[in-house]
């Protein structure tokens, strides 16, 4: 069924991410501050592709940065770095939209949209650059694709924004997500089954 | 798409994702090879992703890292461990020193010598105790740089590291021979005495360099 791997998953030791955290462990901070810059941006957009909110993606990349930071007295390198990091962030985004008060809140009509960088506008590089008619457009598209992906249920969207958007393999999602690789290949098709049903008018 | 195809279609998104195994590839593209319905779904699905990748992705708020470290610093993490393993070490020649200080203050104060209050920077130590202090400052200060960058425009942590390399007139290690601390002259015994309430205090996070002689008593 799923590929195995033809060669053996590299060492932890040899992940420079790795080798930051255990500098990070021996008390640098200088190394937690690189991990931060580097990694930060990809996990507030992994929050964000998953809450839907600007404000509450960066609260939660807070909360994954403030793990890591609490976590690295402790640290032992038994993965690859990210793996590590999407398994925190996996776990904070989906307690996050587990938690009652929140539900509605992933619903697609009911997504806070006031502030204009809600929905990620001011992300353009260069609005100016499109043309207003269809930058419109793709305003649109995006918001219609977030709407979709915030209707799925919970593990197939954490199961489509990690392999899809993050771009991890299904055996390091399977690692986020606490279950088989085969479940995971069976929560990207469904999560994808909806979102080619859902976006047909765009494809 | 005809039913039989139902099969390969649940097979297509891992082998767009290339999470398929060589064998499972293969019957794959042999399929796709022969079925226009197929082809047409793996098309489809190469669009949606084109669609899905295309997502701009959100440029962090230019204040995120600020408030970020602003809330990482009240951690317990490595320096305020590391500073307070550095003090706890260095707590035995100090307090030892300390209390021949005490003794000779006591001394003076009977005799009704009143000293005069060094200046900030003239406050020196036996190397050693000096050594410990000015390594427990340095790692409070690369702390403050690194996690709460703002922190230092406030002033503080490096104080005492510009006056580090101010070792010339230490007295020997007061360590090994605490008795030599009697035959310095008066002045720099009392700055001695000064430092020690420094390290107390510092241990105890209060402000520093505001010290008189009669709170050098060490408990
Ligand atoms: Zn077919």
């Amino acid at each position: 069924m799923l590929k195995t791997p033809k060669v053996a998953a590299p060492e932890p030791s040899s992940d420079p991410d790795v080798q930051l955290m255990l500098r990070f462990r021996a008390g640098d901070e200088n190394a937690f501050r690189e991990l931060f810059e580097k990694h930060a941006r990809a996990i507030v957009n992994f929050a964000y592709n998953f809450v839907g909110s600007r404000p509450r993606a960066e609260e939660l990349a807070q909360d994954v940065f403030l793990q890591v930071y609490r976590a690295g007295p402790r640290y032992e390198p038994n993965a690859k770095f990210t793996t590590w990091l999407y398994r925190i962030a996996t776990n904070a985004c989906l307690n996050e939209v587990r938690r009652p008060e929140r539900r509605y809140r992933t619903r697609p009509l009911e997504r806070d949209t006031d502030d204009p960088g809600e929905r990620g506008e001011i992300a353009l590089p260069d609005p100016d650059a499109i043309s207003g008619e269809s930058a419109l457009a793709g305003r649109e598209l995006e918001a219609r694709i977030r709407d979709v992906l915030g209707a799925l249920p919970e593990n197939q969207r954490a199961a489509l924004v990690l392999s899809r958007v993050d771009g991890l393999s299904y055996r390091d999602v399977a690692d986020a997500l606490a279950c088989s690789e085969s479940a995971v290949k069976s929560l990207v098709f469904r999560a994808t089954a909806t979102l080619r049903r859902e976006l047909e008018e765009f494809l | 798409m005809i039913a039989a195809c139902d099969d390969f279609a649940a097979e297509l998104v891992a082998y767009l994702d290339g999470e398929l195994g060589d064998a499972d590839r293969a019957r794959i593209e042999t399929h796709l090879g022969t079925c226009l319905a197929c082809r047409r779904e793996l098309e489809q699905l190469r669009r949606l992703r084109a669609l899905i990748d295309g997502m701009r992705p959100l440029e962090l708020s230019t204040d995120f890292a600020d408030r970020t470290w602003q809330r990482l610093d009240p951690l317990p993490a490595h320096a305020p461990r590391r500073r307070a393993r550095t003090v706890l070490w260095a707590a035995p020649t100090l307090a030892a020193a300390a209390a021949l200080a005490l003794v000779w203050y006591s001394q003076v104060a009977r005799l009704g010598g009143a000293p005069t209050a060094p200046a900030p920077h003239s406050v020196a130590a036996a190397p050693r105790a000096h050594d410990a202090n000015e390594h427990a400052v340095a790692s409070r200060s690369e702390k403050e740089q690194a996690v709460a960058p703002r922190e230092n425009e406030e002033g503080g942590a490096p104080r005492d590291v510009a006056n580090a390399n101010d070792v010339t007139e230490y007295p020997p290690d007061l360590v090994e021979h605490p008795e030599l601390f009697l035959h310095l002259p008066v002045v720099r015994r009392l700055n001695r005495l000064e430092h020690f309430e420094e390290v107390r205090q510092y241990q105890n996070d209060q402000p520093l360099g505001q010290v008189s002689p009669g709170t050098a008593e060490v408990g």
